[in-house]
């Protein structure tokens, strides 16, 4: 079933089963996002609930000629982001890494093989292990659009920190990628 | 996009994901909770009306409006025709030359001139006393004296009383006479004159300029039947129970003070912010000034001070690289708790009888503010630094000095220095700024950052009339 102008209707004028199904069509998308951005899972479905919510709220504001699901997803990454505004942890706000000299087209050629080869579920872990500030910077910027101004915006940064996060980000990630290569070469033979 | 970014993405979007039952039963719990919050601002209303209701009906079980059952009594004029019956008691009074003393274009004393000339006005006639008794000399009419002018006072909000208005408090107003003292006007001018006689409860009567030309031109135009009741007095020197208990004798007797001075006390619920949600509380005390521009309509100003607890969603983070020797780094974060400000409004209000409804305007200004900073500082030579400082005076630089609201409520006088007021504002603009440049260009705001309605109640004491 698809997300349609009826059900989001019925939607707007509270009726809770339409909610319900709203929320079942709009899950493995917006769970999809969450999941980037949180550690675990019952983080991101606490996450995924409260966005729900503003989304309900809100939808009185969405324009039909918009997707809807772009619309939403929208919706969910600022509900992220305020929550992270809300619970940042001072420690985990910078990390540094030792720079790496990795950034060379080859170099990226690679990388890119190797995570064609790896699976959602381990990027995602990947991409977890990141500090927290940098992990939203890279979520929002490398794998949601945005640009360092907005992100900068978002998130009360100068936009060169921003930069900086995205390249560490990567440098990181593509090292991480190059070494669990082997391993799961190993897990794959194993099985 | 970068390459390494691309192929990232779609193998996260390729992931497929099943809706999960558990958090779709605490997606169902959160809805319910949240219809229960809808609601719960009309039960806060509700509740407001039932206590409004509940003060209003006790101040008018206790104001002695509540002895409905008493007996009226006949009082009987010098000139008037007695058309007193056993089971309507009233009284007749004249409007006309031949008792010129009766009427005078004032403002209460031709009600009391009119009824005291009855006892002792040099052109009254022999029947000097009602039923045996000179109404001077009588408690009972003396307290019907008071009863008339505190009525009248009372429903003409304190402005141009007319004439005996208040027999519209008798028990039975349409029944008895004061309709046929109605009819009785209308027909003797039938044909003649319009003077302006309404045919509502509370215009019955021409004022009394009105009736100063009555006189002039029909010196015997009507006669007035005056139904009142008389109140109870024990002893001749007694005050006469007052129509409502807070009318005073020297109320009835002053002139009509259009300018009222007071304080206002008020208490508002913002929206609750922050995650958990955390209760939030506006409280603001002042004082107003109010001018009566008519019975209906006034007009007034409040200032004084506000303090916002909570309800203010404001967090700034900063982030610092320094190089130098070596690397350092500083977050600050700073949330706004308090907001500490002076306000100032202007409001008007339409009543009727002792409902009023009221429009405002008002701007805060913010001159302090109370928050949580924290500083986390990362140096390669000299380490970690942290510090927190919970609750501590902030630099309102970078917040909004001035908010502006709207306002509109209901209020009832629930005595005359008192009236209580249930009130939604509405914030124009707030101390935050509600949406980032970011947000608006993408015609997307965000809610948690938007202030909503804030339901208040607030107390006016009136202080002065000037």
């Amino acid at each position: 079933m698809q997300i349609t102008g009826s059900l989001l209707r019925k939607c707007r004028k509270n009726q809770r089963k339409a909610q319900l199904e709203l929320y079942r069509l709009c899950y493995p998308f917006l769970m999809r996002v969450c999941l980037r951005y949180k550690k675990n899972e019952s983080d991101a479905a606490e996450m995924l609930n409260t966005g729900m919510l503003k989304i309900l709220d809100n939808l009185h504001l969405y324009e039909e000629n918009v997707p809807f699901e772009a619309w939403a997803k929208r919706i969910m990454i600022n509900t992220l982001i305020d929550d992270y505004r809300k619970h940042r942890k001072r420690k985990e706000l910078i990390e540094h890494t030792e720079p790496h000299e990795l950034s060379t087209h080859e170099h990226n050629h690679a990388y890119n093989e190797s995570a064609l080869h790896m699976e959602a579920e381990e990027i995602r872990m990947l991409i977890n292990t990141l500090p927290n500030e940098r992990k939203e910077i890279f979520n929002l910027f490398a794998l949601d659009g945005y640009a360092h101004k907005e992100i900068a915006e978002m998130l009360g940064i100068n936009i060169n920190t921003s930069r900086w996060h995205v390249a560490e980000a990567r440098k990181y990630l593509q090292s991480r990628i190059m070494n669990s290569k082997p391993a799961k070469s190993v897990k794959n033979e194993s099985v | 996009m970068n390459r390494f970014d691309e192929h990232l993405r779609k193998k996260l979007d390729a992931e497929r994901i099943e809706p999960n039952p558990v958090h779709a039963e605490q997606f169902n719990k959160l809805l319910e909770e949240r219809n229960g919050k809808k609601r719960r601002p009309l039960l806060w209303w509700l509740w407001g009306i039932a206590i409004v209701a509940g003060a209003g009906f006790l101040v008018y079980q206790f104001s002695g409006s509540g002895k409905r059952n008493e007996n009226l009594s006949l009082i009987s004029n010098t000139t008037g025709t007695e058309e007193a019956t056993a089971d309507s008691p009233e009284e007749t009074g004249s409007i006309g030359a031949s008792n010129p003393g009766t009427i005078e274009n004032t403002g209460e004393r031709p009600v009391r001139q009119s009824l005291l000339t009855q006892g002792e006005g040099k052109d009254a006639s022999p029947e000097k006393e009602t039923h045996g008794q000179n109404i001077e000399a009588n408690p009972q009419m003396r307290g019907l004296i008071e009863k008339v002018t505190s009525q009248e006072r009372f429903h003409d909000g304190l402005k141009n009383p007319k004439i005996l208005t208040g027999t519209t408090e008798t028990n039975e107003p349409k029944k008895s006479g004061l309709k046929t003292t109605n009819t009785e006007i209308s027909q003797s001018l039938a044909g003649k004159e319009a003077i302006g006689i309404k045919d509502d409860d509370k215009g019955k009567f021409p004022a009394s300029d009105e009736a100063g030309s009555l006189r002039d031109r029909y010196p015997e135009v009507a006669t007035i039947n005056l139904y009142s009741k008389v109140l109870p007095v024990t002893t001749d020197d007694a005050d006469p129970v007052p129509a409502l208990p807070f009318i005073t004798r020297s109320t009835l007797t002053s002139r009509v003070k259009k300018w009222h001075i007071g304080a206002s006390l008020g208490y508002g619920l913002p929206p609750e912010t922050g995650l958990p949600k955390k209760p939030s509380h506006l409280i603001h005390i002042g004082g107003f000034v109010q001018r009566m521009l008519n019975r209906k309509w006034s007009i007034g100003m409040d200032a004084g001070f506000a303090y916002q607890n909570g309800g203010i969603e404001f967090e700034k983070t900063s982030a610092l690289r320094q190089y130098g020797f070596g690397l350092r780094s500083s977050i600050n974060t700073l949330n706004l708790r308090e907001a500490y400000a002076a306000y100032a409004g202007l409001f008007g209000q339409y009543h009727m009888g002792r409902h009023f409804v009221e429009a405002s305007v008002s701007a805060r200004y913010l001159y302090g503010a109370k928050g949580d900073i924290s500083r986390f500082v990362e140096d390669d030579i000299l380490g970690v630094e942290e510090e927190y400082l919970p609750n501590v005076w902030i630099d309102t630089e970078g917040l909004r000095k001035i908010s502006l609201d709207a306002g509109v409520g209901y209020g009832y006088r629930i005595a005359p220095f008192m009236s209580i007021l249930m009130k939604v504002r509405i914030p124009v603009t707030g101390f935050t700024y509600d949406r980032s440049q970011y947000f608006l260009n993408e015609d997307y705001f965000i809610d948690s950052k938007r202030q909503k309605l804030i339901p208040e109640l607030a107390l006016r004491f009136q202080l002065f009339r000037i």
